[in-house]
């Protein structure tokens, strides 16, 4: 599936929804919401990923981008993260630097 | 084919008249006709934009009173697409109109013509105008072929970088064989793999790295990662007079959770050479955003011990003489250069007589074949127990060979590299 990368600011958080295929040459177009939620001073972020089939390292160096960006006290959300590409983030350790949920949680996301 | 090139093999060469007019428009079709042009008309600025957008004329001739979309808008559209650029727009204008005339200038129009309007001249400037055009089409031609030069140029350089960072000769300890494999991703990418001596000769250090994303960055990357472990592994040793001494020795987790002193020589090499490395490249180059997945085993030759860090890469294998799976080496920290302060521990594990380490980069299990689908890590792991194999050469032609015939005409997306280190029996 063609990869998609969708953002929106709502009350401070920047959400992306991202779909398809993360390899290298999609990875710009994540990077470009990533740096619009870093020029709105975004202090949560929340990945909706159901509909991620694929993250290559590519788009892991973006997730790394996001989490230098953003500072080490903003919360970076992964929601509804595909299996496969759980163990890709898994394989690397980089899962200790996001939080993962099942479902969007209002209660947990807007709070912080 | 280019959308311009194309129409130039049309039989008669198509005009395009934007004219509020009627009068105008009707002596100028005449006039035009009768040089043998075929000529679109528009009588609004909208139409005639979509027009252009449709017929990619020739020529446009542009009437500076058209209504609707003006003349200087539909100007500066054309001077912002890059197929549309290219045509020649000659102004329709008044005596009372040079102010207008100056600003559609500077925003790309070409040139023009004042009423009344004389068939000569009009004729004329469209013949020198389908010239201009000719010669915009073959400068850009002759621009994109030079970019194409020069990215296949740059690219071939960081190739050339990328292979000369590739140790010339492995290491022949005695009792041991060790082979590798690396073939290069179509586009230019970062996987590295080195093997060098340790410890003044008693131990013997490989790597296999990945780093991530692709382009010449990632090629410039793998080279001061390849450079920095190596340096700090091989320089670390003779420079710490000390090691062996005191309590600052490395140690290792076992399964107990327990944690005991490893045997010092070369450990605090391995280390180093991974901690001074991912320290420097965060703390210099941490705005490139580069890592790189990175797995570092110390082999002590003479009894088979292996010593590793895992940085995040695919965990390497250890196969028993029988071909089956006895061992994966996994992660023991984080890949090197992607955060700041990142603790490493030290792996061990045990290669016995027929045993043999085979590490690889994700080229392998991610490799698609022209349906799209990947190799994958199930069948890459079928295909290493299939049989027991004689050589550390045998199984990496074996994976070659697999994954060859899996990628067969698609591109090869990423570097694929492997290295096996066999304990004779």
């Amino acid at each position: 599936m063609a990869f998609k990368s969708a953002y929106e600011l709502v009350n401070g958080v920047a959400k992306i929804t991202l779909s398809g295929e993360l390899d290298a040459a999609a990875a710009p177009a994540f990077r470009s919401d990533v740096e619009k939620a870093v020029a709105a001073r975004a202090k949560t972020m929340a990945l909706l990923v159901k509909d991620l089939e694929y993250m290559a390292s590519a788009g892991l160096r973006v997730l790394v981008f996001a989490r230098q960006k953003m500072g080490a006290q903003a919360e970076i959300y992964m929601i509804g993260l595909q299996e496969n590409v759980l163990e890709t983030l898994s394989m690397t350790g980089f899962q200790n630097s996001v939080t993962f949920l099942d479902a969007y949680d209002a209660a947990i996301i807007d709070a912080g | 084919m280019d959308p311009i090139a194309d129409i130039t093999a049309r039989e008669k060469e198509k005009l395009l008249v934007i004219c509020g007019s009627e009068n105008d428009r009707c002596f100028l079709t005449r006039c035009l006709d009768e040089a043998g042009y075929a000529v679109v008309i528009s009588c609004t600025g909208d139409q005639g934009f979509e027009q252009i957008e449709v017929h990619k004329p020739e020529v446009v001739l542009l009437d500076l009173h058209v209504s609707g979309l003006c003349a200087r808008q539909i100007v500066e559209k054309m001077a912002a697409d890059e197929i549309l650029r290219i045509i020649p727009v000659i102004l329709l204008a008044g005596r009372d109109d040079m102010d207008a005339v100056e600003a559609c200038l500077s925003l790309g129009a070409d040139d023009y013509l004042v009423r009344p309007y004389s068939p000569t001249l009009l004729k004329a400037q469209v013949r020198e105008f389908q010239q201009i055009r000719m010669r915009r089409l073959e400068q850009r031609e002759q621009a994109r072929l030079r970019l194409r030069e020069k990215i296949e140029h740059d690219v071939e350089i960081a190739r050339d970088i990328q292979l000369s960072f590739l140790p010339r000769e492995l290491p022949k300890p005695e009792g041991w064989e060790v082979a590798a494999y690396f073939a290069p991703a179509r586009e230019v990418a970062g996987d590295f793999y080195d093997a060098f001596s340790m410890a003044q000769g008693r131990r013997v250090g490989f790597v296999i790295a990945d780093v991530c994303d692709k382009g010449v960055g990632a090629a410039l990357f793998m080279a001061l990662t390849r450079s920095l472990t190596r340096a700090f592994a091989q320089q670390n040793y003779s420079l710490n007079l000390m090691e062996g001494i005191g309590d600052d020795l490395p140690t290792a987790a076992t399964n107990g959770g327990r944690r005991r002193k490893l045997p010092s020589i070369g450990s605090m090499a391995l280390q180093n050479a991974v901690v001074l490395t991912n320290n420097y490249i965060t703390t210099n180059h941490s705005e490139l955003n580069y890592f790189a997945t990175l797995f570092f085993g110390m082999l002590d030759p003479l009894t088979g011990a292996l010593a590793y860090i895992n940085g995040g890469h695919c965990p390497p294998i250890i196969l028993g003489c029988d071909g089956e799976v006895k061992t994966t080496l996994k992660a023991t920290g984080t890949p090197v250069g992607m955060l700041p302060d990142a603790q490493y521990t030290i792996g061990e594990a045990q290669l016995e007589p027929g045993d043999i380490l085979f590490g690889y980069s994700d080229g392998i299990t991610d490799a698609r074949n022209p349906a799209g689908k990947m190799f994958g890590e199930k069948n890459m792991l079928a295909l290493l127990q299939q049989k027991p194999v004689e050589s550390a050469q045998e199984l990496l032609q074996r994976v070659k060979t697999a994954v060859g015939e899996h990628i067969s005409t698609a591109d090869q997306y990423d570097d694929i590299t492997m290295i096996a280190v066999r304990r004779l029996e």
